[in-house]
Formats: C-alpha cells, structure tokens, sequence
C-alpha cells in the first residue's frame, strides 16, 4: 500500500487526523497500515470496526510490553478494550516523539493506574514493580521495600498513595521517562 | 481619583486571569474548599479530566455525577470567557492536549471551528484562510524536515533492539558527524576552494638577491620534499609524507597572499581567511556543544540537589516501550530486575557503612587514596611515555628531513616507517591497556557500581587529554623561530615545516585509532565471542562509557588538527562515517546484551560534559599556539610573520581609523574593567535568580504538603459527619473518596 492513495480518508478526515495528533501525514498512513494488518477484512469494511484487545496486543510493542493491555484499555474508546482506528492513532499520537510531556504523562498514569480510582495506590505500585520484573522474581518483602522507598520520595501528603499531581511532580525528576514513552511507527 | 479606578480595573484584570488559569475561580469561591481541593490538583489545560472516566467506578454515584455537572457548568462559562481571548489556533492545540478519544476531540474540533470567535472576525476571512494554509505548511514543513535526517531508521531499530540508553550513543555520534560535517563545509568552501581554484597575486616570487626570506625558503622546501611513487607512494598515503604532504591536507601548501578568485574576480586575504575560518569553526563548535550541553543539564539537574528520583526513574521510566522484539525485552526485564536490586543492595551497603567502625573506615580511605595515588601515576607514566615516543619519532623526522641526500633516505625506508608510527601506535596502545587498569583498580576501591563508572570515565578522559598534552608538549620543542639568515631553526633542529609535521602526526594518529578500533571489534570481538560460548566470563559488553570516551577523543584530535590541516574535518566526517557502521555491527553482532541500565537523560549530560571538557583541553593549547609561537619560514600561509594571529592583527591595520579605535578602546582596561564587572554582575543575577527559584520549589512542595494535609484532615472530618449523620449525607461524601 503505497502513502499516494488517499481513498482510504476523507480530506476532511485526514486534516483532522492531522491537526489532532502529533502525527505526520506518512505517519498516519503508516499506523493505518499497521493497523489494517491486523484484520484486513474487517478494519477494510470500516475504520471504526473496533478490534479486540487480543488482536491489538499482538502487535510487537504491545506484545512485549507489560502493560500492554493495560494500553488497550485506557485508550479503547469503548472502555472494554477493544480498539478502533482512532483510538489506535490516538495511541500512536500520544506514544510519537512529538507528544508533549503532558500529555504522555495523562496516560502514564491511567496506565498505571489499575483499579481505576484516580489514584496509585501502594497496590497499584506493587503491580507495576511486579510487572516490570515480571519472568524473573522479587520478594514480596523487597518488594513492599521498594514500593516504601517510592513511596518516601513521591508522596508529599503521607496518605500512601500518589495523586495525579503528585505523579506528574515525581516524574517531572525522572527526566528518561518522555524519552521512553515513545512508540515509534 | 481616576488613577484609583485604573488601579482597580487593572487589579480585576489580573484577577480574572488569574483565575483563568488557576481553573475557574468562581467556582472555588462559591463551592469553597473541596471544590477547590479538587480544582487545584489538575493543570488548567484538562478541566475534563474528571469527564474523562466516565466509566470508572466513581460515575457510578448519582451524587458524583451532580457534583460534575456543576462543575461541567462553570467550567462551560469559563470556556467560554477563556475561549473569547484566544484564537482559533489555541483552541485547537488545547483541544489536541485534550486526553480524550478522537471521535470527541474531532466533535470538539468542529463546535470549535463554527463557533465564530470575536476575534477572528474583524481580522476576517482572508487572515484567517492564511493562517490555515500557513498552519498546512508547517505541517508540510514537519513533514519533510523529518525526511532529511539521516540513519533514523537504523536509530530507530536500534531502540528497539537495545533501548533508548544505547540510541543516545548512535544520537551523539551523528550529532557529531553533522558537526563536522558542517566544520568540513566551511573549510572546504572558504580555504580548500579558494586556494585551489585562485591564482596566487605576485610578490610571491623567490628573489634570488635574499635566499632566506619566506618566498625562497618556501621553494627550497617544496623542491626538497621528496615525490616518490610506486608502493612508496601507497606508504606516503599512511604517513602524510611526500605527495600527500604536497596537497592541500597540509597547512603546509597553502598559500601566504592575496589570491584572485577565477570566477568572481575578488581579491582574497588568504591568510586572514585561513586563520578566521579556523576560529569560526572553533566557535561554531563551542556554541553548539554550549547549546546541546545546556539541553542535556536541564533535563538531568531538574531536581535542585541535582540528584534523580532514583526509584521514580527505574519504576516509572524504566520500561522502555520501544522495544519490540521478545529477546530485548527478556533482557530489558533482568536489567530492571537487577537495577531495582542493587538498589536496595545500595541501601544496605549505606547502611553498613554507617555502622562501619573507624578502623575499617580509615582502611578504606587508605585503599581509594592508593588508588588515587595509583592511577594519577600512570596517567604520568603514560604521559611521559607519549613524550619520548613522540620525541623519538621526531629524531628520525630530523634525520630524514637533514642534511641526507635522496639516496640515503630510501635506504633506511624499513626502520623508518616503524619510527614513523612509534608516537601514535604508543597512545593508542595506551589507550586500549590502559582504560581496563582503570576498571579493575576502581573494583578493588569499593566504591558503588555508579562511582565506578563515574571515576572510571573521569580517569579515562583524563589519560586521553594527558596523550594530547604531553603530545603537544614535544611538538613545542620543535616550535623554535628561524634566525634571519637560515630557513629553519637549525638551534632545535625543526623540520621545514613544522604545522605540516604535527599535521602529519596527527594524521597518523587518526588511521592508528581507526584501524586499532577496527581490530578491537573484527579480531578481539569476533575472537572473544568465539571463546565466550565456553568461558561465559569473556563475554563481550559493549561499554557505553569508554566508547563515548572513544568518540570525544576522536572529536578532541579533528578539532586539534583543524589548524594544521584543513580537511580534517572531512577525513572524521569520513572515519565517523565508517565508525558508525562498525559500531553497529559491533553492538548487534558481537556483544552480549549488557545488563547494566544505560539511562538517556543522564548519558546526553555526560557526552556532553565530556565532549565540552576536552573541547575547552584542546582550545587551550591552540590558543596559545596562535597567538604566540612564531610560524615556520618555509611554508603555510603565515611564513613571514612573527605569529597567526598577526594576519588578523595586519587587516585590521587597514581599517579605517574609528574602527581601530573602536578595537583600540576595546583592548583597554577602561573598556575590560567595566566589561567584567557587568559580567560578574550578570552572573552574580543569574545566581541569585536561581537561588530564589530554588527556594521557591522549596515553598511550593512545603505548599503542596500543606494543602494534603488539610485534605486529609478534611477527609477525617467527613468522615465522622457521615458515620454521626448517617446514610444521607454518605452520598455527600463519597466523591472523597477518590482522593
């Protein structure tokens, strides 16, 4: 599929998409692309179609990714995790290179953010450190140690738990994090 | 009296935008305090944040809908007063940041765009039409500058493959190919071109009545420079001797006039362009290194102490999400794993250590002053080593250049290509001894893993700058000035031309490091990885700090070369070119995934620092070689003049006279004087400036702490309300609970 065909959008659609991510034009072409790998037949029959979260996450990034499915269900626009076209360009859009910090650090923490209460909590920590280490193995002990560590160096209020801002002002000291929210198309 | 209503009018102006900002004030005035509790939690910019869950638990609450509604309601007023000042292009880009699905953000978009704003209006269609293809270029713009940055594709596969860490060394290397890349243009278009492409003015004619003045040394030198051919002319190639010694590589040919371009029919001052183009590329350099340098440090010393979140950095931006294939991300998985682990490791050895009794502690300290004391001697001892070698070579230079005939020059051809090598194979093998010494000596100090590597590139840039030192200092025996009646110094026995001859060294220099690293990877690497299948122990890592310090030493001898040879820019641009590639083929093929955690932010610092610590190690001696060594007689664009710096010092002669008292008055003490003082001045502002902000971050957190506090205190208080007023007020209460 060449990046001259332009019947897959609208205009209209295509200056939308262009305006409302951080995406290029070739860029968008591309992520459509990836996209309608997934399931030709039906992303051809519509670009909402929404895909199911199995399909998505056999993508390579999200496959290896450990919070891949977490990925999937902060930004299916359904809310179950299933993923439509925009939805996956919302994804590309805020994972590109040209994404502001902010607006990468929204998601970071709905990604983190597992049981879905506005909050990371010492639960929701202890799920990301176990996540991140995943095959290999951790002592609940180190890792109720780790999680007190973060905890001493993020919670400004004491109630064990991190709001958004919180998040935002820790992250703000871990200067790798825009470089490694990045997916690149 | 109307000076009064002014004040207040300005005051409500500055009220109301402030509370723009600070999220619909209105709305923490009337809904009082956890109203405000949750308003000040989220930046201006996602006022929908709440809206955005909408199928979180907490919308399950017909109390918590209410509540949002309100809140939907004034911020739909503040949108709009907010949505009245800005224009159409803001909304947009506010929109964009919106974290929100794209079938909303497209209905967004629209409402936005028919949504006539005042504004746009009465500046009319046709500004607005403008701005709108203006905004489709920048697009366009975006588009195609992306297109022109070369190797993204190999960056980006590399990311993939070996996380962002190892990307940044690849960044940095192409960042300094452009660099040189952009040296290499300036030389070639303003020296290389107009020395070949014009025609020397006269005055440059060897008069017979005065056999040592600039002009007839500068013939007895080039005739006397020896144009052999055949496999000699090959072994010129690898020396920079005889031919290639004759071309425009050398500083040596160029010439010391006036010369008249062909095409364009100008006069050019060939020396003052020679010696202004060098400084030009010095300054460029330094700009650029200051530019990137000062990116990099931001990014690292956000924090005021100018230490990481160490945790926050592995946990939340440990994971790199680029990485795509299963085998990378096992092994990113045991980095984190390990990383977290020696976290905690670190923990425990500082808690040791502070339990350590003053017995140990002194043993300690007595093992790192040893170690200390141990690599300062073999910086010395390397250094001194570099210093005979060079002088040694510069013997046999001496012997070969003196009084022999043709004849018995090509006698002695097979000692004489080793001698000729003996200073740059010196410190290069130096350099690939040395650097392990350094890792095994800072092992047995028992610092942590990160002093290790830190010390460890410290001593390892300080043995390269050493090299470079103590190589500029033999060469500095040999900058002697010719009396009035001979061509060279005949007191300290120089050769012809010495800028070509420390050209020449350096050149050396520069295929002696290309072909050792080549060796390092094809023959140590490829041998290593054979042997490492049955001893695991010798497994190949590819060692992101001694290669970074690898390239910095390459930059440190392009620039020092610049002066003695103009197209060594293009010859790095060249062996960057080729390192790049090797690298590649050394970091997929051959080594071993590493498993130490190389982390993006804070190596960009690190290359950085390093690169603009030898930058500033290598001005300095050119520095002071412009200003003050006298040229050699026989050859370059400066023969004839007491030093470089004099052809600048000859055009600005020329000038008319107010701008030589502009340049008179600036040399003065009654000019540098108050010069330094507001310099002093600035930097004592900056200073305190910082020092403010930095204890503003300090009141603002202490804010911040305060400000939970209540929250939590409030959150107690409800409680109690609830559990003595029972089940009516528990709907009240349960949008806290979020919090």
């Amino acid at each position: 599929m060449g990046l001259s065909h332009g019947k897959e959008f609208t205009q209209e659609e295509l200056d939308d998409y262009q305006i409302l991510t951080y995406l290029t034009k070739k860029e968008i072409y591309l992520a459509y692309k990836k996209f309608r790998a997934l399931d030709p037949q039906k992303v051809s029959e519509s670009k909402q179609n929404p895909l199911s979260m199995e399909l998505v996450c056999t993508l390579p990034e999200l496959r290896v990714n450990p919070f891949g499915d977490r990925i999937c269900q902060v930004f299916s626009s359904t809310k179950d995790g299933r993923i439509s076209f925009e939805d996956f360009l919302d994804m590309m859009s805020v994972f590109s290179d040209a994404a502001p910090a902010s607006v990468k650090l929204e998601y970071a923490f709905r990604i983190f953010d597992f049981d879905g209460d506005d909050l990371l909590s010492a639960q929701d920590l202890g799920e990301i450190i176990n996540r991140l280490v995943s095959p290999n193995y951790l002592l609940p002990a180190e890792n109720t140690k780790l999680v007190g560590h973060l905890l001493e160096e993020t919670d400004l209020d004491e109630d064990r738990a991190l709001s958004f801002a919180e998040f935002e002002h820790a992250v703000s000291k871990a200067p790798d994090f825009v470089r490694v929210f990045v997916i690149r198309l | 009296m109307s000076n009064f209503r002014e004040l207040d009018s300005v005051l409500a102006r500055i009220n109301t935008m402030s509370c723009e900002s600070r999220e619909n004030c209105a709305m923490v005035s009337s809904k009082g305090r956890h109203a405000r509790r949750r308003s000040d939690w989220h930046k201006a910019d996602d006022e929908f944040f709440q809206e955005s869950y909408p199928s979180g638990p907490s919308n399950a609450n017909d109390t918590e809908a209410g509540y949002e509604d309100i809140q939907g309601k004034t911020l739909k007023i503040g949108d709009i007063r907010y949505t009245e000042r800005i224009e159409l292009d803001d909304r947009i880009a506010k929109i964009k940041t919106r974290a929100e699905p794209m079938g909303r953000k497209r209905i967004l978009l629209r409402e936005a765009r028919d949504e006539p704003s005042p504004r746009s209006e009465i500046v009319g269609p046709i500004s607005a039409h403008r701005k709108q293809a203006c905004h489709n270029t920048r697009i366009c713009w975006r588009d195609n500058a992306k297109l022109f940055v070369p190797f993204t594709a190999l960056l980006k596969s590399i990311q993939g493959r070996f996380g962002s860490g190892l990307a940044s060394y690849f960044i940095f290397m192409r960042w300094l190919l452009a660099l040189n890349l952009v040296m290499s243009l300036f030389m070639l278009l303003f020296v290389v071109l107009p020395a070949i492409s014009g025609n020397a003015e006269s005055g440059s004619i060897c008069n017979k009545r005065d056999p040592f003045s600039a002009e007839c040394c500068h013939e007895t030198y080039e005739n006397s420079t020896l144009v052999s051919t055949g496999f000699d002319a090959v072994f010129d190639f690898a020396t920079g001797t005889g031919w290639l010694e004759l071309t425009h590589l050398f500083y040596g040919h160029y010439p010391n006039v006036n010369v008249r371009l062909q095409f364009l029919e100008w006069t050019y001052v060939f020396p003052l362009a020679y010696i202004l183009t060098c400084s030009c590329c010095f300054l460029v350099s330094f700009m650029w290194i200051v530019y990137e340098a000062a990116k990099g440090f931001r990014e690292s010393l956000v924090n005021e102490k100018g230490s990481f979140h160490v945790y926050c950095n592995v946990v939340f931006a440990g994971w790199d999400f680029s990485i795509k294939s299963p085998k990378s991300a096992a092994v990113e998985h045991s980095v984190i794993t390990n990383e977290l682990k020696s976290l905690l490791h670190a923990e425990i050895i500082a808690e040791k250590r502070k339990s350590m009794q003053s017995s140990e502690r002194w043993k300690l300290r007595f093992k790192r002053m040893f170690g200390h004391f141990c690599a300062t001697a073999t910086l010395f001892g390397s250094g001194f080593a570099i210093y005979y070698a060079s002088k040694l070579g510069l013997e046999n230079a001496r012997i070969s250049d003196g009084n022999q005939t043709k004849e018995e020059i090509a006698g002695i051809e097979v000692p004489d290509f080793v001698m000729e090598y003996v200073p740059s194979v010196t410190i290069t093998v130096l350099n690939v001894v040395i650097p392990p010494l350094f890792g095994i000596l800072s092992v047995f100090e028992g610092y942590s893993p990160d002093q290790q590597v830190n010390f460890q590139i410290l001593r390892t840039i300080g043995l390269r700058l050493a090299s470079i030192f103590f190589l500029m200092a033999s060469f500095y025996s040999i900058m002697c000035p010719a009396g009035s009646f001979e061509c060279t110094g005949t007191k300290c026995k120089a050769p012809p031309c010495w800028e070509t001859y420390v050209g020449q060294e350096l050149y050396k220099l520069v295929w002696v490091d290309l072909v050792f690293s080549l060796a390092m990877v094809f023959i140590v690497g490829s041998l290593r990885k054979v042997v490492s299948s049955a001893i695991p122990l010798l497994q190949v890592d590819f060692d992101l700090p001694r290669q970074v310090v690898d390239l910095v030493y390459s930059q440190s001898l392009c620039w020092l070369s610049i002066l003695f040879s103009p197209l060594a820019p293009l010859l790095h641009v060249l062996k960057f070119l080729v390192v790049f590639y090797v690298k590649q083929f050394h970091l997929k093929v051959i080594c071993a995934p590493s498993l130490l955690l190389y982390r993006a932010s804070k190596s960009k610092a690190l290359f950085m620092g390093a690169l603009l610590l030898s930058f500033l190690a290598v001005t300095l001696p050119i520095g002071l070689l412009v200003l003050e060594v006298p040229p050699s007689r026989s050859c370059g664009p400066f023969r004839g003049r007491t030093h470089m710096w004099g052809a600048v010092v000859d055009s600005i002669k020329e000038w008319p006279v107010w701008i030589k008292a502009v340049f008179g008055f600036l040399t003065t003490a009654g000019f540098v004087v108050p010069a330094l003082i507001v310099l002093i001045l600035c930097l004592y502002y900056y200073y305190a400036m910082a020092a403010a902000h930095r204890s503003m971050v300090s009141r603002l957190q202490d804010q911040l702490i305060l400000e939970n506090r209540d929250k939590q205190f409030l959150r107690e208080k409800l409680e109690a309300l609830k559990k003595s007023t029972g089940r009516s007020s528990v709907a009240e209460a349960t949008p806290l609970r979020s919090t």
